[in-house]
């Protein structure tokens, strides 16, 4: 079933619109939530919290991308079970590049006063300005938190390549924000 | 966790940028693919292939008898193609291109580029021809050749190479085909030729299927990849190279770069069946 139909699914609140939503796109949000939390389980449970957040936020939401809109909620919804897990010293498996994204921060610093929305539009802003290539694999690192071997695998790039890449498009990022104001 | 602020604004970040990555098959620049058809459909649908993935120009209305399968009427001329602007296909090409959108689709998955193409089809040209025109001029000995013939993944029926669908002697195609240079068809269209071309097999997959245990098949590829080892590394593909990409993307098909187009270009063995005319 294409988007839109799916979309005009849930506008009639129609409850076949999730078991369509999740046969579409629930292998893609379990990868990223399994990406995220690194336990099978959690993963599941997370993904039908995001059915469920869809379910809430359609509509009045009327997502242009249906696939990035419900893989953007299933992200949240297990990035939150991560900090909740974390709070609990319960271990796992994440993906979650932490320590590579750390590099953009500024050693003690407080968080921008910047709102997050504002924060990822201005990283989009400058994406566009990016190689496709470098841009794509940005998004699948901390989008997605692919592991680095899977992007090159899925690219055909090596994985020096991707490694290469993210280095060079964190330190133009770093840069960049800077440029604009915020010393993250 | 110091960058959680950084990880929900990358979260923020446009949804159509989520999509490209999701979608995104990298196009190599600069790069020329070797190909391996079965026949002149298989070909027709690689050139297409590599025209859905090339950032160039095609303009080209000679597609006289692609399906046809013959080494001289079969041809396409892309040359020049990395110099120009937007792509364009028009004529019989965009007409095939048209009725059969849906098989073609398939190839959009391949990253591929061409540095400086023409391929011709000859599928069903015969053996000896194959031989003299194409394969002796890059230093092939006729008694390899004669050996490969020989090896149980040829058929010749009276003169004529054929290949039978789901088979194993589809794999023969690829072999004798496998370096089109074909000097018929430049007698025959009056022009010089030529730029590049080896061909490895996506029809393995129907061999394959048609092996009767994992043992056939396992010596069937192994010995294609023994036959197109002695060619590549000649020109400096490693056949770990071959193997790897086989490994990594279920097909036969290997990379030439840049560098190594310009050395057969400049090669005195393979000079004049390679010079680019324009």
């Amino acid at each position: 079933m294409d988007d839109a139909s799916i979309i005009e699914l849930y506008f009639g609140r129609d409850e076949q619109a999730i078991r369509e939503t999740a046969a579409k796109y629930g292998g893609l949000c379990f990868r990223v939530a399994n990406n995220i939390l690194g336990c099978r389980e959690d993963a599941e449970e997370s993904v039908n919290d995001a059915y469920l957040a869809v379910w809430n936020a359609i509509p009045p939401a009327k997502p242009d991308s249906l696939r990035a809109f419900v893989c953007k909620i299933a992200r949240n919804q297990s990035l939150k079970r991560l900090e909740y897990n974390t709070a609990k010293k319960r271990l796992s498996g994440t993906l979650v590049p932490f320590s590579e994204l750390e590099e953009l921060l500024t050693d003690g610093s407080p968080p921008p006063d910047v709102s997050a929305e504002e924060l990822g539009r201005l990283i989009g802003e400058f994406l566009k300005t990016q190689s496709a290539d470098a841009r794509c694999v940005f998004v699948r690192r901390y989008w997605y938190f692919d592991k680095v071997s899977d992007i090159a695998k899925r690219y055909s790039f090596g994985e020096s390549k991707v490694k290469s890449l993210l280095s060079r498009t964190r330190g133009r990022l770093k840069r960049f924000l800077i440029k604009e104001g915020y010393n993250i | 966790m110091r960058c959680g602020f950084l990880i929900e604004a990358i979260g923020n970040i446009d949804c159509g940028i989520v999509d490209e990555a999701e979608n995104y098959r990298p196009v190599r620049k600069k790069h020329a693919w070797i190909w391996a058809a079965a026949s002149a459909a298989c070909l027709c649908l690689a050139v297409v292939m590599i025209f859905s993935r090339f950032d160039g120009v095609v303009e080209d209305n000679s597609v006289n008898g692609f399906w046809a399968g013959t080494a001289v009427n079969g041809y396409i001329d892309y040359r020049k193609i990395a110099e120009k602007g937007k792509v364009t296909i028009t004529g019989e090409l965009k007409a095939l291109i048209d009725e059969h959108s849906e098989p073609f689709d398939m190839f959009k998955e391949y990253p591929t580029n061409v540095f400086d193409v023409r391929i011709t089809d000859a599928g069903g040209a015969d053996a000896e021809t194959i031989y003299a025109a194409c394969l002796r001029p890059l230093g092939l000995r006729e008694e390899e050749y004669k050996r490969f013939l020989n090896s149980g993944l040829v058929t010749l029926s009276k003169k004529q190479i054929y290949a039978v669908k789901g088979s194993p002697e589809l794999a023969l195609i690829i072999a004798p085909a496998a370096l089109i240079i074909n000097e018929e068809y430049t007698k025959t269209v009056g022009r010089d030729t030529l730029d590049v071309w080896v061909f490895l097999n996506d029809g393995l997959d129907e061999v394959r299927k048609g092996c009767t245990n994992d043992g056939q098949w396992k010596e069937i590829e192994e010995r294609v990849l023994e036959f197109f080892g002695k060619y590549t590394e000649d020109y400096g593909i490693k056949r770990r190279d071959i193997i790897d990409y086989r490994e990594r993307t279920g097909t036969f098909h290997a990379e030439l770069d840049t560098e190594l187009v310009a050395r057969l270009l400049s090669d005195e063995r393979t000079k004049s069946i390679w010079t680019v005319t324009e």
